[in-house]
């Protein structure tokens, strides 16, 4: 039975509140002191955690074989203790598995990014076909193992601009136009076959991949991948490839573990929160005068006891 | 590992230690003087706790 000084108002509507954002229950109650407390230090170890993790730390369970990767699901449940990024993570697993969540030759509307990448040049005289030679480039960004020459391209970087546009044909394509250097020397080529990776992806950068032409001649000049910044809702909480988290640890070494870590404290440390929201505190209100020493066993005490009436027969 | 490495980690272990004993303290009372002195004393706990087990560990893998 919680102290009657305090008022939980509606423990079950508090307890949801805490558990969503930690404080939110207790700033609901009126107990602003305990809110503040849980929403700096819980809110604050997670976000520190998950930010520093590249907002990779959470990474919710494979939607489709839940139980398949057992330490995922167990760092997941830990983390689910703080509510509403765990849920929003769940909300990204489904967007990214989505069939809609695919590369695309088409934009619903204009984007304009700077961007760093690198241009094949050499390598187009050697192929016929470009649709080939852009599936090929998908094909080897998302299986790193086999050949492919993206490391034997020269370095391109610059301003980068991508347009819905309807063909002759009436279908949808993207004109893109890129404008800056190649290898160091300022360039400005058009781009045809613009092809972008899945917009839904847990890395920072999105991936076009786009046959360069001389925009006066309108000659081939090479192919064009480029890196423009995926936003942030669009990679937060997302699914990692083995690839990507591969790379998450090479970043970060040991210290992602700490990062993991504080994410994890977070989430059991809300439970608390959240039993405290719906219970109130577990011994009690705190400002009771200590509780008097009972006699030690020599008959010394540090405070007399009380004396009983009739004690002597 | 290098011991700077190491103790780079270890100072991780402060602002975590300082959480845990804040919220934990937060959920046994409400008396906001009562929830900081309790998490104080739980925060030097802690802290001594994990540097008399890093003390032994440091003694037993000695020269190792």
């Amino acid at each position: 039975m919680p102290d009657p000084r305090i008022d939980l108002k509606d423990p079950r509507i508090a307890g949801v509140l805490a558990w969503l954002i930690p404080g939110a229950g207790h700033f609901y109650q009126g107990r602003h002191f305990k809110g503040a407390i849980y929403s700096s230090c819980i809110l604050g170890l997670f976000l520190t955690g998950w930010a520093m993790a590249d907002w990779s730390a959470v990474q919710p369970p494979d939607l489709r074989r839940t139980t398949a990767n057992k330490t995922l699901l167990l760092k997941y449940t830990a983390q689910l203790g703080v509510g509403l990024p765990s849920l929003y993570s769940l909300v990204q697993s489904k967007r990214f598995l989505s069939p809609s969540n695919a590369t695309t030759t088409q934009l619903d509307a204009p984007v304009e990014a700077e961007f760093e990448g690198v241009f094949l040049e050499h390598l187009f005289p050697a192929v016929g076909n470009v649709g080939d030679l852009l599936q090929r480039l998908r094909y080897g960004h998302e299986h790193p193992d086999e050949d492919w020459p993206l490391d034997r391209g020269r370095p391109a970087q610059g301003h980068l601009t991508l347009k819905p546009v309807q063909t002759d044909l009436g279908t949808a394509a993207i004109e893109t136009q890129f404008t800056g250097t190649i290898a160091g020397e300022p360039r400005e080529l058009k781009l045809d076959y613009a092809t972008l990776e899945e917009p839904i992806r847990a890395s920072p950068h999105r991936r076009v991949f786009a046959l360069a032409r001389e925009p006066a001649s309108g000659q081939p000049r090479g192919i064009l991948v480029a890196s423009i910044p995926r936003p942030f809702l669009n990679r937060v909480g997302v699914p990692m490839s083995p690839r990507e988290e591969n790379q998450l640890h090479a970043r970060h070494g040991n210290f992602l573990e700490i990062w993991m870590v504080f994410t994890w404290v977070a989430g059991l440390l809300n439970m608390l929160a959240v039993w405290d929201a719906c219970q109130g505190p577990a011994y009690a209100y705190g400002d009771e005068p200590p509780e008097e020493e009972a006699p030690s066993a020599d008959g010394g005490s540090s405070t007399p006891a009380p004396a009983a009436s009739g004690a002597v027969l | 590992m290098s011991l700077l490495t190491a103790m780079n980690y270890m100072l991780y272990l402060f602002p975590l230690s300082a959480v845990v004993s804040l919220v934990y303290s937060a959920t046994r009372y409400e008396y906001p003087p009562k929830i900081l002195r309790n998490a104080v004393r739980l925060f030097v706990k802690i802290i001594v706790f994990m540097l008399a087990a890093l003390l032994i560990l440091a003694a037993l893998s000695w020269n190792l």
